[in-house]
């Protein structure tokens, strides 16, 4: 578990390769920190990890009775629309700002154990996917009211989720280690996360021209949200939607990668 | 199994904001390493061509005063700090115990944490199970070992997290000094743990400011100074010389202030030098001795006893005001004498009858 001798002025790529290589191979130790990290968040509650179902239900709710009205579609295909939508963007948005912090929160154990660092990393992402599904679950019961009938294009969502994982991981490596480095990147990310908030079709719909199809169009999330959403509520794969995120996870996974690997070693003096 | 360092050398960038001043000039040579820029940033050098090589069954002691570069050396052996030049080498794994607060979830029970420091240490869910009851019974929980580590109190988590250490060491290991702080019990079954331990010739590194706990357990020493080796040998070659330089330094230091404030006169009726009772640690009880001239400018006194033929044995050193316990080595007309540091004059002189 230890960084091995052999590591031990490696070469900084092979040296990160090992890192993960150990990381992989112990799953029981992320997964326990990840649900270390939800306990602390829901300690001493009666209703404890409930309360990510039930604020996001909640929040669903209320969005869908006020912007409904101010929508040109019918009440079902908005309500699956928003739940969707806001279900996919807080997976990323939360996704985002636990990948700056990866380390910063892990600082303790960094300075205190020789654990591979993709370990802390895959905590912060596993820790997202343990709320995730909680809210898949939700998601999951909304859909009971899908407007459309179902048909196995439905289906195509799953790669889709298996992209948000892809995702999840880059993020981290390429997140932790600048925000480690450059602390104001931590409030720059949080800050445009919340302006990306509206400027995402998620309580409204882009439409098929004008300003907001534009803005929609150049910005990636809402590809993001278009490979889970479409499938699921137009039965529908969306080709250039995938084009982009395709694009985007590659040229993440090299970043991701540049970053860790330059990185690593000096973590520990930064952090 | 070794364990070694050649050149190891640690610069630690220094982070400032863009608005903090830094300024080269007053860098204080007291404690710490020696600040440098490197292409216009400054790094403190944490350690200095630092060179060791351990072998089965040594164990090795850190000694130096704080900001020496004991910490930063341990974490270094430990593959936390990456050298910065020089390089470590083990041919197995390097566990460390350094603070408390490092590397445990405090909101967790303490057995959750044995469970992620074993998951860290590469073992199996059945090997920590099976290694719970015996870090349990050395920590002394009972109950709490169920209850969250931050209603633990100091004694209790520092138990816990050298019992988990010790019991998933990979054969090599490092302590950082928060080892020695611990009561006269807890010592004791540190010293008898790592005995143990040591039995089956593996390799530790412990720093520490307790010099008696030092000479217990390790065979070499190290003294490190502003992070570059003083001295390395046999422990009792270093931690004498080590010694003998603090006891100048404060010797020196008396001796400036006795220059500045001289001694006043002691009048007669002043209790300078008495016996009382005393207990040291939990177990032994007997007599103390105990002095007090602080308030005549005495900055550094000894305690000495006077033979019969006039030759004097030292007790103790110590500062204007203290006690030390004697136990069972008072004996029946024993005379005691207490004297300045500095000039050597007699201040006071009891002889002991039972």
């Amino acid at each position: 578990m230890h960084q091995s001798p052999a590591v031990r002025g490696a070469s900084p790529w092979s040296a990160a390769w090992q890192d993960w290589r150990q990381a992989v191979r112990v799953p029981s130790l992320w997964m326990n920190l990840a649900l270390e990290d939800l306990r602390d968040r829901y300690r001493r509650t009666v209703l404890g990890v409930a309360w990510i179902a039930i604020s996001f239900a909640l929040f669903v709710g209320v969005k869908v009775l006020v912007f409904g009205q101010m929508s040109a579609a019918s009440t079902r295909e908005f309500a699956i629309f928003v739940t969707i939508g806001f279900g996919a963007w807080s997976f990323i948005s939360s996704m985002v700002s636990d990948a700056c912090g990866a380390y910063l929160h892990s600082r303790a154990w960094i300075l205190g154990t020789a654990v591979p660092y993709p370990v802390y990393l895959l905590q912060a992402a596993l820790r997202n996917w343990m709320v995730f599904s909680l809210v898949l679950l939700v998601m999951a019961v909304a859909l009971l009211w899908k407007p459309t009938p179902w048909t196995p294009a439905a289906l195509f969502a799953i790669p889709g989720l298996l992209a948000y994982f892809v995702t999840s991981v880059w993020l981290s490596a390429l997140l932790a280690p600048l925000c480690v480095r450059y602390h104001d990147l931590l409030h720059a990310v949080q800050t445009s996360m919340r302006l990306m908030f509206f400027v995402t079709p998620i309580l409204w719909m882009p439409g098929q021209n004008g300003v907001l199809a534009e803005l929609a169009r150049i910005n990636p999330m809402t590809h993001y949200l278009a490979i889970v959403r479409d499938p699921l509520l137009y039965n529908h794969w969306p080709a250039t939607s995938w084009r982009v995120v395709l694009l985007v996870n590659l040229a993440g996974i090299v970043l991701g990668a540049i970053a860790y690997a330059s990185t690593r070693r000096k973590i520990a003096f930064w952090i | 199994m070794y364990l070694e360092t050649s050149h190891l050398t640690i610069d630690f960038p220094v982070r400032k904001g863009p608005r903090d001043p830094f300024d080269f000039e007053s860098r204080s040579a007291e404690t710490g390493g020696e600040i440098h820029d490197i292409g216009g940033k400054p790094y403190v050098r944490a350690l200095d061509d630092v060179s060791l090589a351990l072998g089965a069954g040594d164990r090795l002691g850190l000694v130096g005063h704080n900001g020496s570069g004991k910490s930063t050396l341990l974490r270094a052996l430990c593959g936390i700090y990456h050298p910065s030049r020089g390089s470590v080498r083990s041919d197995h794994d390097v566990s460390g115990i350094f603070n408390i607060h490092l590397g445990f979830r405090p909101e967790a029970s303490g057995y959750r944490n044995v469970l992620l420091k074993g998951l860290i240490a590469g073992r199996s869910h059945a090997e920590i199970a099976a290694a719970v009851p015996g870090i349990a019974e050395f920590a002394g929980l009972g109950a709490y070992l169920h209850m969250p580590m931050h209603t633990y109190s100091q004694g209790m988590a520092m138990r816990l997290a050298f019992a988990i250490t010790t019991a998933f060491a990979n054969h090599i290991l490092v302590m950082d000094e928060w080892i020695g702080a611990g009561d006269v019990n807890f010592q004791d079954k540190v010293v008898e743990r790592m005995n143990s331990f040591f039995e089956s010739a593996d390799i530790c590194v412990i720093a520490s400011h307790n010099n008696r706990l030092l000479r217990k357990i390790t065979n070499r020493c190290m003294w490190l100074d502003s992070g570059r080796v003083r001295a390395i040998g046999p422990t009792a070659e270093v931690l004498d010389a080590y010694e003998s330089e603090a006891m100048s330094t404060k010797l020196e230091s008396a001796r400036q202030a006795a220059l500045l404030r001289p001694r006043l006169d002691i009048p007669p009726e002043h209790r300078a030098l008495w016996l009382t009772a005393a207990r040291h640690g939990n177990e032994m009880e007997g007599k103390a001795v105990a002095w007090d001239v602080a308030d005549y400018n005495v900055a550094s006194i000894r305690v000495v006893v006077v033979a019969g033929d006039g030759n004097e044995q030292m007790v103790c050193t110590g500062s204007g005001r203290g006690t030390k316990f004697l136990g069972s080595w008072l004996r029946s007309g024993m005379t005691i004498a207490l004297r300045d540091n500095v000039d050597g004059v007699l201040l006071a002189k009891l002889t002991y009858t039972d």
